[in-house]
């Protein structure tokens, strides 16, 4: 299992996208890359990630995933929509203790760019986001 | 983390009329906004509530005309003719006029160039502690958009009409005020749709994702009033004790699904409600028992259902059947209510085509996510076709 997070968890990332069915059928319409931001990093990852916040951009096309850039420091990387979370929020979205919806109503994971309304239209793409990241995992 | 967001003030049992001057007076308020529609502002409530704040140095607007169910078009449309610094809106009337209501008060305070569409839970608004306060006076029993955070406003998407469930916590109205009388004249047909929008609130926020201690004893509560007295007040309409806690009932779940969340019952209903023009509680009111069979996969939202009915079973002492879908199709077999569209009317058997559209529609409504059981867009199908028919075995 890849670390998270890293190249290669994003690459699986992608992969588990685009093996899901549901994803496909909830992110129909959705056609924007967004950003993932991870900040916050525990003591050991900081030694990896020592520039700053590690970061992937997932090219979602209408329930696909077309590719992934990794960014070691993703800070002043741009993207149609940029979502960031300390470390310990995304074990815990990823985990399955916080749900991704109430993540974002509770401020655990942050809208940094983007256009809410939009988002709003794809909340089930968004659980269906985490069922992915669930199959490839935390280690 | 979790969070209650409610009403500054609620005020139970009050005179609104007396309740609003001395209010009024209390938080020194000058300049109102007062919101309503046409069928509200000829009654005679409505006059009697005029007369009761009016005083020299209150400087009053009325706009009396909200539509049901109203479009973002028209919240911009009466924002460049109403645009002003008032130090409240009160709106007084059902959930369109409340919903219209908060939508203004995000133009007044942010201005005109605001996108309500963005309108999300996961941003902060920066309105909650700026003027005007919003007072509201509901007239129905049943959206508790008085104590929510919600509001549902048609818009047009694709040439296609739907509708949009936005809401914010700084929406939640500051101050609202229960006087049961105002909602003595609603016709039997509204008393229940509204009553049954309110215990799909109350039964979907039970169950929903976010549900937890805080919220569930309002959900609970609601249910528990909408199985005991709505039957009350279908043999006597003009019962006013009993709508006292029919109109308690819906803003107790107004208060639970702001906090919990909603479902698939309301995800689903949103799409049919706009397409095929059906009032918000009697289609809402119609989908939840086949959203709640479906729900009976999750053994935590089949405990919470079983909870609630040993509650009303033993505390209320009504006699219930073998599960919690066939008990809410049981009181509606009470009550005189529909339990399937075609029975709703023939027009509504809508061809295989029109589901797959709706299904689609309704995997894209933001309230689906918070539903116990993630559905797949074949469930939603499935769900919408037992509907349509009033054969809940189709859910498996």
């Amino acid at each position: 299992m890849p670390r998270f997070p890293s190249r290669e968890w994003a690459d699986e990332f992608c992969k588990a996208i685009n093996e899901s069915e549901g994803y496909r059928r909830s992110a129909k319409g959705w056609v924007w890359p967004i950003l993932f931001k991870v900040t916050d990093l525990p003591d050991e990852l900081r030694k990896i990630y020592a520039r700053g916040s590690p970061g992937m951009k997932v090219e979602l096309d209408n329930g696909v995933c077309k590719g992934v850039e990794w960014y070691d420091d993703a800070e002043g990387v741009d993207s149609p929509y940029i979502i960031s979370a300390k470390y310990s929020d995304w074990l815990d979205v990823i985990n399955g203790k916080v749900h991704p919806v109430s993540a974002f109503v509770r401020r655990r994971l942050k809208l940094e760019k983007g256009s809410f309304a939009t988002i709003m239209r794809y909340s089930m793409a968004a659980v269906e986001l985490v069922k992915c990241a669930q199959k490839v995992g935390i280690e | 983390m979790t969070e209650l967001s409610l009403p500054r003030r609620i005020l139970i049992d009050e005179d609104a009329g007396s309740a609003l001057g001395t209010l009024l007076e209390y938080y020194n308020i000058n300049s109102i906004l007062l919101v309503t529609d046409k069928v509200i502002a000829n009654k005679d409530f409505f006059k009697e509530i005029l007369s009761l704040i009016d005083r020299e140095d209150l400087k009053i607007r009325i706009f009396s005309n909200v539509n049901p169910e109203p479009s973002i078009s028209d919240v911009i449309e009466v924002y460049q003719d109403y645009r002003d610094s008032y130090d409240a809106i009160i709106a007084v009337g059902g959930g369109s006029v409340i919903d219209f209501s908060k939508s203004l008060s995000i133009l007044i305070k942010k201005g005109g160039e605001f996108d309500l569409r963005g309108v999300a839970p996961f941003q902060s608004l920066g309105i909650e502690f700026t003027k005007p306060l919003l007072i509201a006076i509901p007239t129905t029993c049943g959206t508790g958009s008085d104590a929510s955070y919600g509001i549902v406003l048609t818009d047009t998407l694709d040439n296609i009409l739907v509708k949009l469930a936005l809401g914010n916590y700084e929406l939640v109205p500051h101050i609202t005020i229960l006087d049961a009388k105002l909602a003595l004249e609603l016709p039997i047909n509204l008393k229940i749709g509204t009553a049954l929008d309110a215990l799909s609130h109350a039964v979907e926020s039970l169950v929903a994702i976010d549900s937890n201690e805080f919220t569930r004893p309002y959900s609970e509560h609601t249910i528990r009033y909408i199985f005991k007295y709505l039957p009350r007040i279908v043999d006597n309409p003009q019962d006013l004790e009993s709508l006292k806690k029919i109109m308690y009932a819906a803003t107790m779940a107004g208060i639970a699904f702001t906090n919990a969340g909603l479902g698939l019952a309301h995800a689903i209903a949103h799409q049919l409600g706009a397409g095929l023009h059906i009032h918000h509680g009697t289609i809402v009111g119609m989908t939840l028992p086949y959203v709640v069979k479906f729900n009976y996969r999750s053994p935590t939202a089949r405990e919470m259902y079983e909870g609630i009915r040993k509650i009303i079973t033993l505390i209320d002492d009504i006699k219930l059947g073998n599960n919690f879908y066939e008990d809410i199709i049981d009181l509606y077999d009470r009550i005189g209510f529909p339990n399937s569209l075609v029975k709703l009317s023939r027009e509504y058997h809508i061809s295989s085509d029109a589901i797959n559209k709706y299904a689609d529609m309704a995997l894209h409504d933001p309230e689906i996510v918070y539903n116990p059981v993630p559905p797949r867009y074949e469930d939603i199908r499935m769900i919408i076709k037992a509907l349509v028919e009033g054969d809940i075995n189709i859910i498996t």
